[in-house]
């Protein structure tokens, strides 16, 4: 096993390298994604290594590119969409989830969609409210779309290679923070897959049970350091895929723990791990809790601009200690 | 630790005070208070008061609408206090008129005892309305796998919850043996006993008189008893009055001693020489099936001027009738005896207000009227 560290970007990147010498029908399209290598360096020198053929620089229009897109995987490609900014996807809907969701159910399954659209997501960046959302929600809701978040670097190589194979329209939400920091685990060389649909339990701790995705994933793993030295145990689970999603290591810790704590970027009104909450309190696990169930979720509102309020809108990880110790304080 | 419903009433705060404005509302459901926090906002016409807290405890109902005229001695809000605290106030009468009655199921006081501000002077009070504890669903689902009364556990959780390490801690001090009804039970026979215990310092005389009303009687339940003696106590206007501040009541009220779920109720029938016998003995009935339900309607728990312990349908021949406090009589009747058919009925009066001839004319004409 190697201990190499790569950013995010550097393990995506890998990623394609691999998926795009396994299978020539691998492609990459997207904004400024060739010779510039992606506005957060994604792509590279994946250009100057497989083609103009391979990593197409496409205009300015997601409707348009998307919809390609859609066209090739239909005709045996397998495209894999670069979005510069996820809000962008809103010019696309109508191809993601009118055509890519939909076309292999309307032709009674004789078609697939094999298309990946990877889309920079989140908040953190100064880029203001139309550049910095968290849309998971959106898609999520789409039957015929899988989800996939990832957390770290490691996740996001062996995330990406499942969902190239994967015969389904996959949305790959990438938080951009996560982009150019180390990650927390070694990336191993070569090709490794993580299944979809696959919960991870980063660490297990005593007292409460955290749902995170994405960037918040490792503020929560950073909440848990600090809970651990007043006593207070985390088991933090990242679900990696939200669509589908894997409930069962959330059930079997709250078995232990009794409560549950949700922590995510995207607003709370109609948040996607909301679902998550609803899963527990219909499902098996309502008779183990011991607590009202704890969301840190955004606010309420568009990004803002200004940084300390950026910072203000999304949970950081004072607010997660303080959310963890206070939940555990008064519902023993 | 929060065990102990009180009622938090609308204060009386002069001689003639007899309804107050309810300002405003300083707490909120669930709330904290610690004994003197002021709770609520009260105005009459020549003053404003706050009224405090009387005890430690939790905020579990607010009865009270703000900006509401509510009569002296009616509920406003209902404490859980970690103490049963004892008091009585002796100069504030029984309220004449409880407006609580449309939210009668709903707020029950288990125990009367609002120090200083006691509308209520009998001791009567039970615990009436079993309401739903709120606890957390791993709390709850492991009380009933024991066989725990969530009633019994005392919530320290938010909102008055009750927590599993409540439920653990109830199941490792031992007391999971003991129901919730046998706890109330305990409590209630205090209350009761410590209200008995202040009148005895008050002169008093026992009389008693044989009476072969009871074929009548029994078959009636007390129905009959009842309005008699109502009648009686009506047209003798002198032991119709409260003891603490000796104004006259305008009606009677019969404190009918009953068996409940958590020991003795007394349950008070208003005026009941006035209502039809048949209606009387109806009312007397359900209201002895829910006091064995230990539920007892809210507005049936204040206002009573006599009481009555009717034994006829035991074997227990006799009772001397310990008076309650502010009343000046108490009776009681005893199973008819087995070979002469006649009853004794022992009458006890406060002698300040009675002396043993009026008393003996009392029980004279309670014995010809039935």
């Amino acid at each position: 096993m190697s201990d190499r560290m790569l950013t995010m970007s550097e393990a995506l990147r890998e990623a394609m390298s691999i998926a795009m010498d396994e299978r020539p029908e691998v492609f990459i399209l997207g904004e400024d994604i060739g010779i510039y290598g992606g506005a957060f360096g994604v792509t590279g020198d994946l250009y100057h290594r497989y083609g103009m053929e391979r990593v197409r620089d496409t205009p300015i229009s997601e409707l348009g590119f998307v919809g390609a897109a859609v066209g090739a995987a239909l005709s045996g490609m397998r495209p894999i969409v670069e979005i510069q900014f996820s809000d962008f996807t809103a010019q696309a809907m109508d191809q993601i989830v009118n055509q890519a969701a939909k076309i292999h159910f309307m032709v009674g399954g004789g078609l697939h969609v094999p298309l990946v659209l990877r889309a920079a997501s989140g908040s953190g960046t100064g880029a203001a409210a139309q550049h910095s959302q968290s849309l998971e929600g959106w898609f999520a809701n789409v039957p015929g779309l899988k989800v996939v978040i990832p957390s770290s670097p490691y996740e996001a190589k062996g995330l990406l290679l499942s969902s190239i194979d994967d015969p389904n329209p996959v949305i790959f939400l990438e938080h951009k923070l996560l982009y150019k920091i180390p990650g927390r685990e070694p990336v191993p060389e070569g090709a490794y897959r993580i299944p979809l649909g696959v919960s991870r339990v980063l660490q297990e701790g005593k007292d409460v049970t955290v749902v995170a995705t994405g960037i918040m994933v490792s503020r929560v793993l950073a909440a848990a350091e600090e809970l651990e030295k007043e006593g207070v145990g985390l088991t933090v689970i990242d679900p990696r895929t939200i669509s589908p999603l894997d409930m069962d290591p959330v059930y079997a810790s709250l078995e232990k723990t009794g409560r549950l704590m949700v922590v995510q970027e995207a607003p709370e009104h109609g948040g996607f791990l909301n679902e998550v909450i609803a899963k527990v309190v219909t499902g098996p696990s309502l008779g183990h809790l011991m607590a009202p169930v704890v969301r840190l979720f955004g606010m309420n509102i568009p990004i803002p601009y200004a940084p300390q309020l950026e910072t203000a809108a999304v949970p950081q990880i004072p607010d997660i200690v303080k959310a963890a110790r206070e939940v555990v304080a008064n519902w023993r | 630790m929060s065990k102990f419903e009180y009622a938090v009433i609308m204060p009386k705060m002069s001689m003639t005070m007899e309804e107050g404005e309810l300002l405003s509302i300083r707490v909120n459901v669930g709330d904290a208070v610690k004994s003197g926090d002021v709770l609520f906002d009260v105005a009459t016409d020549k003053i404003d008061m706050e009224v405090e807290s009387p005890a430690d405890g939790v905020v579990k109902e607010i009865v009270g609408q703000i900006g509401a005229t509510m009569a002296v001695g009616a509920p406003v809000l209902v404490l859980l206090t970690d103490t049963q605290v004892m008091s009585f106030d002796f100069n504030t009468p029984p309220a004449p008129d409880s407006p609580v009655g449309a939210v009668v199921q709903e707020v029950v006081p288990s125990v009367p005892a609002v120090p200083a501000v006691m509308a209520v002077p009998e001791p009567e009070v039970i615990p009436v309305n079993e309401k739903k504890m709120m606890a957390v669903p791993k709390a709850r689902i492991v009380a009933e796998k024991k066989g725990i009364d969530l009633q019994n556990i005392d919530p320290t959780g938010p909102y008055g919850t009750v927590t599993f390490e409540d439920v653990n801690k109830f199941l490792g001090s031992g007391s999971a043996g003991v129901s919730g009804i046998e706890t109330r039970k305990v409590a209630n026979r205090k209350k009761v006993a410590e209200a008995l215990a202040m009148t005895r310092g008050i002169p008093q005389m026992t009389l008693s008189r044989f009476s072969s009303h009871t074929t009548a009687s029994l078959a009636q339940g007390s129905a009959h008893l009842v309005s008699t003696w109502a009648r009686i106590i009506r047209k003798n206007s002198h032991v119709n009055l409260s003891t603490h501040d000796d104004i006259a009541h305008n009606f009677v009220g019969v404190g009918l001693i009953m068996e409940s779920k958590y020991g003795l109720a007394i349950p008070v029938f208003r005026d009941p020489d006035l209502s039809p016998g048949l209606q009387l003995q109806e009312l007397i009935q359900s209201t002895r099936v829910q006091a064995a339900e230990g539920k007892v309607p809210v507005q049936m728990l204040s206002g009573s001027t006599t009481s009555i312990f009717d034994l006829s349908h035991t074997k227990i021949a006799s009772a001397i009738p310990s008076l309650l406090p502010s009343h000046s009589t108490a009776l009681s009747v005893g199973a008819p005896h087995a070979s002469l058919g006649e009853s004794e009925i022992n009458l006890t009066v406060d002698l300040r207000y009675c002396d043993a001839l009026e008393a003996a004319s009392l029980l004279d004409q309670l014995v010809d009227a039935l």
